[in-house]
């Protein structure tokens, strides 16, 4: 990893507007219910992957388009560190605002006597931050070959795609093909629930090495893609 | 001087050998655990404490609770699939048990039989069309969130979440559709908000 090129991503999504304005918002509007509605729990938080959106679109694309890896290459920089650096540049902010908001909301179930478990809040805390991790690295894949926030675009249609061949599957009683679109839909959206590894009962070994494979893959290939990619220093 | 050279001569455009390694490995993996378990299901008893329809919904308004229908088939895999993963999951089927009323309605018409008036009647209700779908009702009856198709554990943690949370505040609704027809349920195929 490159600190410089990690403090760069994070302070680039830090100055733009809108995303800090999306993120106040999924950060203060699940804690309103916390506060009021008894017996809700932590569920509200489930926030990790739409903040791994918002500060995750377009985490190469952007850059391709406005022109700045053509700078950066120029320098002693490999692809494959800048790719690694933005991954895990949007991963670590994503989870310290999941960190702070469980945080926050544990005080307001504390303040109502609903103080949740360390146990559950450790798995929640650990699955949102997969979550977020797992998104992030989806939208790096995506955006290795998509202009601006084009992989925005792209997991919708991903998504859209995986509902299709599970519909398709179903009317011809193909049970593969729904198979198969439940394994896209899983690509499209990589979560792992701690809770069901960690709970006593049979580890899921499947969706364990389902959310890994995703994560290493998406990473990889994002790499690979990048590598293949030609800068043009001209543009239309 | 031999650093310099080095640094000069690796390339800025290394293949990661090891992490396709690893994502291989982990394909490799992934494709073999999925076809073991397609072949031998790892079962998970339902920790769901089910009841009737008609002793759950007189129960929920005695208790003020949501009531948590659960449209099933027991033949279907992905109605097999929720009960392993989210009903078998012990932290879930608490949560369930402490916050809803579980009321399971089984479907078999689609094994080939009929269905009872009673289970006709909440089809029609909730508009149900694909197995399994999970509805959300407030103690009243006038509030319904749901979800139908099974999405994965996580996606019904979040939608009964979403749900609960939706139904205690009167005059919002939603209905949300996961991996069935756009057109059955709510007009889309991802989630709409209306009543």
């Amino acid at each position: 990893m490159n600190q410089t090129l990690f403090a760069a991503a994070i302070r680039q999504r830090a100055q733009s507007p809108p995303r800090l304005a999306l993120v106040l918002g999924f950060f203060t509007l699940p804690l309103l219910p916390m506060a009021f509605v008894h017996g809700i729990g932590l569920l509200p938080l489930q926030t990790a992957a739409a903040y791994a959106f918002i500060l995750g679109a377009g985490i190469i694309g952007q850059d391709f388009s406005a022109g700045t890896l053509q700078l950066l290459f120029a320098r002693p920089v490999s692809r494959g560190e800048y790719v690694v650096s933005r991954w895990l540049a949007i991963g670590a902010a994503v989870t310290s605002l999941v960190l702070i908001q469980i945080a926050i909301g544990s005080g307001l179930l504390a303040a109502r006597g609903e103080t949740p478990p360390p146990s559950a809040l450790a798995l929640f805390a650990g699955t949102q931050i997969l979550s977020g991790f797992g998104t992030v690295s989806l939208l790096l894949l995506l955006s290795s070959f998509l202009p601006g926030i084009g992989d925005i675009l792209g997991v919708i249609v991903l998504g859209l795609a995986a509902q299709g061949v599970q519909i398709a599957g179903s009317l011809f009683h193909a049970p593969w093909v729904v198979r198969a679109g439940v394994e896209l839909s899983r690509f499209a959206a990589p979560a792992l629930d701690l809770s069901q590894v960690f709970t006593g009962g049979p580890v899921p070994w499947f969706d364990v090495a389902s959310y890994f494979s995703t994560v290493t893959l998406c990473l990889a290939l994002a790499i690979v893609i990048l590598n293949r990619r030609e800068l043009s220093y001209a543009s239309d | 001087m031999p650093a310099t050279d080095g640094a000069r001569s690796r390339s800025s455009r290394a293949t990661p050998v090891t992490l396709l390694a690893i994502a291989g490995a982990l394909l490799a993996a992934r494709v073999t655990l999925g076809i073991v378990e397609h072949v031998r299901p790892v079962e998970r008893p339902d920790l769901v404490e089910w009841r009737d329809p008609g002793a759950g919904e007189a129960e929920a308004r005695v208790h003020g609770k949501l009531v948590l229908y659960c449209f099933t088939d027991e033949r279907s895999d992905p109605c097999r699939q929720l009960s392993r993963e989210v009903f078998g999951d012990p932290m879930a089927a608490t949560s369930i048990n402490e916050h809803f009323i579980p009321v399971r309605v089984l479907d078999s018409k689609r094994a080939g039989g009929h269905n009872p008036p009673g289970v006709e009647a909440l089809e029609a209700r909730f508009g149900v069309k694909q197995l399994p779908t999970l509805v959300v009702v407030s103690p009243d009856g006038a509030h319904s969130q749901i979800q139908a198709g099974y999405g994965g554990a996580l996606a019904t943690r979040q939608f009964l979440s979403q749900a609960t949370a939706m139904v205690m505040m009167p005059g919002r609704g939603f209905r949300m559709r996961i991996g069935g027809p756009p057109d059955s349920i709510g007009g889309g195929a991802d989630s709409t908000i209306g009543r």
